[in-house]
């Protein structure tokens, strides 16, 4: 294994009729990162999964996991150390939880122990034998995750684990899969249409907008593209224009405030000394932020920018 | 009227219509296969030969028919989801009328795309005479009320169990016992056995000769209760079914 | 427990907990033996050859066209467990090889449909005491069973790869019915040993049990069909994204 990439894909495509819904997409998931996936829904987030599951087969390009190309040949060997849950939790309605996980376990060969580990993880070992049909929605989803975990793989693949859960139900969620990778050494790959929720829970993330990886990095670099700008609101917008553009910065309007990038202390300090002086009065200054929200929308939205 | 309309709708690409036809036609088939190179006698029996054979067939085949047609109109209701929502839409009551009058024009396009085929027969082997129509519009009639009144019984089971299985096996259990009711000539009051009772011709066979003689039959008093029995099981499975289905919890 | 096959084989057992589908298989041959068995009695003047009169008044309907049709039942709902709530993600993500997946779920519609088998034995002989009959049991009886017994294998493997295919429960099913009443055309025409679902009829002389047949032509078309259904059944599985829609 020569990199460090638990996950990668190169070029990965794929294609119904003529629509490309997954576009020559390169990920790369490290070694014990939490990867968020991040793109509005139908962007191809999970036909992408689907394809790394072999679920799906690509129309073109190839996948790499543990640094094994993923194929007919390889596929048990590869499943055997992957835990997934794909949409909607599966299950057996009929059957209570133990049993469904029961069955699981029977298929992965990993110890019946885990059973009850696995229960106790995602709190449902209470309601162990009750049958799932009985379940709400955000027990199934449990269920779903308890089955990923069954056999503690080294990877685990999920696909917004979070849908269907109230808010207690997602603060759980999210805090379970931050502590796996600590815990039981897993690399995970979760994908969310909800930023804030991945900005919570991963450390990477991937962005992928209308099948293309439009943005992957580490959480923090995608922070670090969150600029400031300082906005002005003043008596004489037109005067304070002028002042600003002398200095040759880069100016907007936004309704009655002045937008500049933000450069130093001392020159807003300065700056407000000298429309004092020209008897402007000055009704604001404020710090702007250009928030993760919106580099998420920029990036997904219609704008192409970064 | 809107509701019924959202039901075909539902049914787009579900080729119901394709799975009767295949029905149809294989039942024409056989009629092909039973009636080929009809002798003398046979051509002149040949009208009543059809209608005699007609609800024998049904016997067998429509049971199990019938809970096909109704599992896959209800079906997808079950495997969507769907009831939660449809019931905050719509009153059950009209839903379940919408899926009682969709299958309705189901087993009506069948039950005339059989006697259609009978006469289409019939005219092909130049049978004697012309088709007495009186009796083939009086079959028409009973035939659509025996495949109806099966239909109701499945469609009632299959809202009522999500496991498709048991409906299918009661179906399928429904056909065996038309069979048999058939082959022990027994007329019966079971829903199973309408086609039965409502069989307009008869059959004697000289065990001697071993010639075989048609007729019209002169229906007993009680094989009269019999017939009308068909149409209360109509009225019984279509208010049962509703109640069960207005009250059933989603 | 360490065998792909021995995995598979448990899960499906595990999933078929807590349903009584087997009831069906228990209850339909019932009808069938009662009504026989009455029938039987009734025409005793005619049906003179006691066991063999009595092996026909049990079968003739049952294997035409009841047991393909129950068959196809129980295939049917051993793949909708997978075709609901979204289980094909789960069943094709299990470390499992896709031939053994297949194999559970065919050990598991044999199993029953040898189980059905044994049950119609059971009853018609049970009947037959029951009936007054004297004579011996026939010997042919294991050749009948055991040739039934291919016939059922073929039959569960066309049901398996339709209801695999077509999604709905019931369609397949009626499909099964329909294989069962051409069966009856066929084997009329003598064609019974070339047509997957009348195999079965003949090997258990639902007919007619004094019937000659062919035995080597019947178990080469018999294993014919299981290996072609068979294969189509797991390159189906193999190459369709079932999962991806």
């Amino acid at each position: 294994m020569s990199t460090q990439n638990l996950v990668e894909t190169h070029n990965l495509t794929k294609q119904y009729g003529k629509i490309r819904c997954v576009n020559s997409v390169n990920m790369q998931v490290t070694s014990g990162a939490i990867y968020g996936f991040l793109g509005p829904n139908g962007a191809g987030k999970s036909t992408t999964l689907k394809m790394i599951l072999g679920l799906a087969r690509p129309t073109d390009g190839n996948i790499t996991l543990f640094g094994i190309p993923v194929n007919e040949k390889n596929r048990i060997k590869l499943l055997t150390q992957t835990g997934s849950l794909i949409e909607s939790p599966s299950y057996y309605g009929h059957l209570s939880g133990e049993e469904n996980l029961r069955i699981i376990q029977t298929l992965k060969g990993c110890s019946a122990k885990d059973i009850d580990e696995v229960l106790k993880i995602v709190r449902l070992d209470s309601a162990r034998h009750k049958l799932v049909n009985h379940y709400s929605l955000g027990m199934k989803q449990r269920l779903g995750l308890a089955a990923a975990l069954l056999g503690f793989p080294r990877l685990l693949i999920l696909d917004e684990p979070t849908n269907g859960l109230d808010p207690a139900g997602i603060q759980e969620m999210r805090e379970l899969i931050r502590s796996l990778p600590g815990a039981y050494g897993m690399t995970i790959l979760v994908s969310s249409h909800l930023l804030s929720e991945i900005d919570q829970m991963a450390d990477h993330v991937g962005i992928i907008r209308q099948g293309e990886l439009v943005y992957q990095n580490t959480l923090a670099s995608l922070h670090s593209h969150a600029k400031s700008q300082i906005a002005l609101r003043v008596s004489h917008t037109a005067i304070a224009a002028d002042l600003l553009r002398e200095d040759g910065i880069d100016i907007s309007l936004e309704e009655d405030y002045l937008l500049f990038p933000m450069i130093d202390d001392a020159y807003v300090a300065n700056l407000c000394r000298r429309l004092i002086v020209q008897n402007i009065s000055l009704y604001r200054v404020e710090k702007r932020e250009t928030s993760l929200e919106d580099i998420f929308l920029s990036l997904t939205g219609k704008e192409t920018s970064l | 009227m809107i509701t019924l309309k959202t039901e075909f709708q539902k049914i787009k690409r579900r080729k119901i219509g394709l799975t009767m036809s295949v029905l149809i036609s294989v039942q024409f088939a056989w009629f092909l296969w039973a009636t080929k190179n009809p002798d003398e006698k046979e051509l002149a029996q040949g009208w009543m030969n059809l209608l005699y054979t007609l609800p024998l067939l049904n016997v067998i085949m429509m049971p199990t028919f019938m809970s096909v047609l109704a599992s896959r109109l209800s079906d997808l209701e079950h495997k969507g989801n769907t009831y939660k929502q449809l019931k905050t839409l719509r009153r059950p009551g009209i839903l379940f009328d919408a899926k009682a009058i969709c299958g309705l024009l189901f087993v009506a396009a069948i039950s005339i795309g059989q006697m259609l085929f009978l006469l289409i027969l019939g005219y092909c082997h130049h049978y004697t005479g012309n088709p007495d129509m009186h009796y083939y519009a009086l079959s028409l009639i009973l035939n659509f009320a025996c495949c109806l009144a099966l239909y109701l019984l499945q469609l009632d089971l299959s809202l009522l169990f999500f496991n498709q299985m048991i409906p299918l096996v009661i179906g399928l259990c429904g056909s065996l016992l038309g069979l048999i009711l058939m082959y022990i000539k027994m007329y019966s009051f079971l829903p199973w056995g309408g086609f039965l009772s409502c069989t307009l011709v008869g059959m004697d066979w000289n065990i001697e000769t071993r010639v075989v003689t048609l007729f019209y039959r002169e229906h007993s008093i009680i094989e009269y209760c019999a017939m009308g029995m068909v149409f209360i099981w109509i009225i019984v499975f279509y208010t049962t079914g509703r109640i069960a289905f207005t009250r059933k919890e989603v | 427990m360490n065998t792909s096959y021995q995995k598979a084989v448990k899960a499906e057992r595990l999933k078929l907990r807590r349903s009584p589908v087997w009831l069906a298989f228990f209850a339909l041959p019932i009808i069938s033996a009662f009504f026989g068995t009455v029938n039987y009695k009734i025409n005793i003047s005619i049906l003179k050859s006691e066991w063999y009169s009595l092996w026909s008044q049990h079968t003739l309907f049952l294997c035409y066209f009841f047991m393909p049709a129950l068959i196809g039942t129980y295939c049917s709902y051993l793949w909708r467990l997978e075709h609901t709530h979204h289980n094909w993600n789960s069943f094709l993500t299990a470390p499992v090889p896709i031939v053994s997946l297949y194999l559970g779920k065919l050990t598991q519609a044999i199993f029953m449909a040898v189980l059905g088998n044994a049950w119609i034995f059971l009853l018609f002989y049970v009947c037959g005491k029951f009936a007054g009959i004297k004579s011996s049991f026939p010997p042919e009886a294991l050749e009948w069973f055991l040739c039934g017994l291919l016939g059922t294998v073929v039959i569960c493997c066309v049901q398996l790869l339709l209801s695999l295919i077509i999604r709905s429960f019931a369609i397949p099913i009626g499909i099964a019915l329909l294989g069962g009443v051409l069966g009856l055309m066929m084997t009329n025409r003598d064609h019974g040993l070339d047509y997957p679902y009348s195999i079965y009829c003949m090997g258990m002389r639902a007919n007619n049990p004094s019937m000659e047949v062919n035995i080597p032509t019947l178990v080469i078309n018999s294993l014919g069909y299981i290996i072609i259904f068979a294969t189509l059944a797991v390159l189906y599985l193999r190459k369709r994204e079932i999962a991806a829609n």
